[in-house]
């Protein structure tokens, strides 16, 4: 066996690998982060020999490619600064949050030893003593104590769809608290946990909220920010009953410029919230 | 437009669903057969055939998420390809690197080269994957998935180049030890 032949056995992993390790350009498939793609647009370079009907749909796709994505995000900002669509009728879950993740991460960050220069560093070996199984505590380059997240969950009354019965959610909104004292942002992959039947907490489903920039996910030291989660079209998966909500936090430090750009990370968190579906 | 709404207009032969997936992940495929095949041309080609293969699929396959289900057929063209062209020397993107990271890997053993071996081996990285913090799967599958240059990983994950070349010595020595682990080396 040959590296190819790993590469090409790699090639099969885990979708939600994929997908997350490469959830920016899919998210925003309009400013993609490489330097090498951006070199060459898909809806600019030139189109090689190629059957006569792929020839015409791909004329007819590719101009048009910037202007939906451009009409998508222009909706999007309507949307969401509420001059289009209903006002929401929420009903209000508070969430279980770890309240044992301030002590924790404390223990963890003073006692990591330091690598200088490498910014991957981790608490590798260490016991952050979590205190629910599910949830981790991973702090990169630590340089300070970060604090708690608090997240609250609402499930908006008019977001809900009929299945097997019973309503359950297109849409989730997330109340994200930074209690900590740098910004944070937010991942925009999530995962929802169900309980099999040993009682063990499972990945059920993975899914993004929708197109928000990154400044967007950021919330500065003290603040409180709502972010709403699409789960169209997974809501086939989602069941009644308890649920388990992961989300990835970093905590960073600001550039002096501007807080929402990030000079490094400095911890990275795992978070659960329990709440009801 | 979400992937399921996606997904139906190619069920329902809709050639606005080429539209869409092309606006929506036109630049996604055209990164990963960039990455393989170095020239924006062929690149260009694996993404054209990506959605008539997409278009010849769909029906009878309904992914639920699009993205993983387009890169792995992006990433057969483009491997395809990469072979047409570069049967007797190698060249390209960043995949002869790659290659040669993961020769470093499986480097001094012998291994099986059976379909059952190779899900056991898929399984086992699976699970090496699983265990790994999330900013470092990133990395990894960057790298070993999309075939990324250590520059475009350093600048994703606002990391020195130095670091991510770390990083992923640092995972393939796990994963070998892995393998040696679990008997994968005779």
């Amino acid at each position: 066996m040959t590296g190819k032949d790993l590469f090409e056995i790699i090639s099969d992993i885990d979708d939600n690998y994929i997908t997350e390790a490469h959830e920016e350009d899919i998210l925003n498939p309009v400013a993609s982060s490489s330097s090498e793609g951006a070199s060459s647009s898909s809806a600019k370079a030139p189109v090689p020999a190629a059957p006569a009907k792929r020839r015409k749909l791909i004329r007819i796709v590719l101009p048009t490619a910037a202007g939906i994505a451009a009409l998508a995000l222009a909706v999007f900002g309507l949307w969401k600064g509420g001059i289009i669509g209903g006002k929401k009728d929420l009903i209000e879950q508070q969430c279980e949050t770890l309240t044992s993740f301030t002590a924790d991460v404390t223990t963890a960050v003073t006692t990591v030893p330091m690598s200088t220069g490498d910014a991957t560093t981790t608490t590798e070996g260490l016991e952050p003593h979590v205190s629910l199984e599910s949830s981790e505590v991973i702090v990169t380059n630590p340089t300070d104590f970060h604090g708690d997240v608090l997240v609250s969950i609402s499930i908006p009354e008019d977001k809900k769809i009929e299945k097997d019965g019973g309503l359950v959610p297109s849409e989730l909104e997330l109340t994200i608290t930074n209690e900590g004292t740098s910004p944070l942002y937010i991942e925009e992959v999530f995962t929802l946990q169900k309980q099999g039947d040993d009682g063990e907490w499972e990945d059920a489903v993975v899914f993004r909220h929708a197109n928000m920039s990154f400044d967007e996910r950021c919330i500065a030291a003290g603040d409180t920010s709502t972010i709403t989660v699409g789960i169209l079209p997974e809501h086939d998966e989602l069941w009644s009953g308890p649920a388990r909500l992961i989300l990835n936090v970093h905590f960073y430090e600001p550039d002096p410029d501007d807080w929402t750009k990030i000079s490094h990370e400095t911890a990275f968190y795992m978070k659960a919230a329990d709440f009801d579906l | 437009m979400d992937d399921a709404s996606i997904v139906q207009l190619f069920w329902d032969r809709s050639e606005k669903a080429l539209k869409e997936v092309a606006a929506k992940y036109g630049r996604f495929c055209h990164k990963i057969a960039l990455n393989i095949l170095g020239i924006s041309e062929d690149a260009e080609e694996c993404v054209n055939d990506t959605y008539l293969s997409a278009w010849n699929s769909m029906p009878p396959k309904r992914p639920q998420v699009l993205p993983p289900y387009l890169g792995r057929i992006t990433k057969n063209h483009a491997l395809n390809l990469y072979n047409k062209k570069h049967a007797e020397k190698r060249g390209g993107g960043n995949l002869a690197l790659v290659f040669d990271e993961l020769d470093e890997v499986l480097s001094g053993s012998e291994t099986a080269d059976s379909e059952l071996f190779r899900k056991e081996l898929l399984s086992l990285i699976n699970g090496f994957l699983s265990e790994l913090p999330s900013d470092k799967r990133k990395i990894f599958v960057c790298r070993y998935w999309y075939s990324d240059s250590v520059k475009d990983i350093a600048e994703r994950m606002h990391m020195t180049e130095n670091n991510v070349s770390v990083s992923l010595n640092r995972m393939r020595n796990q994963l070998r030890k892995k393998l040696e682990e679990g008997g994968y080396f005779s």
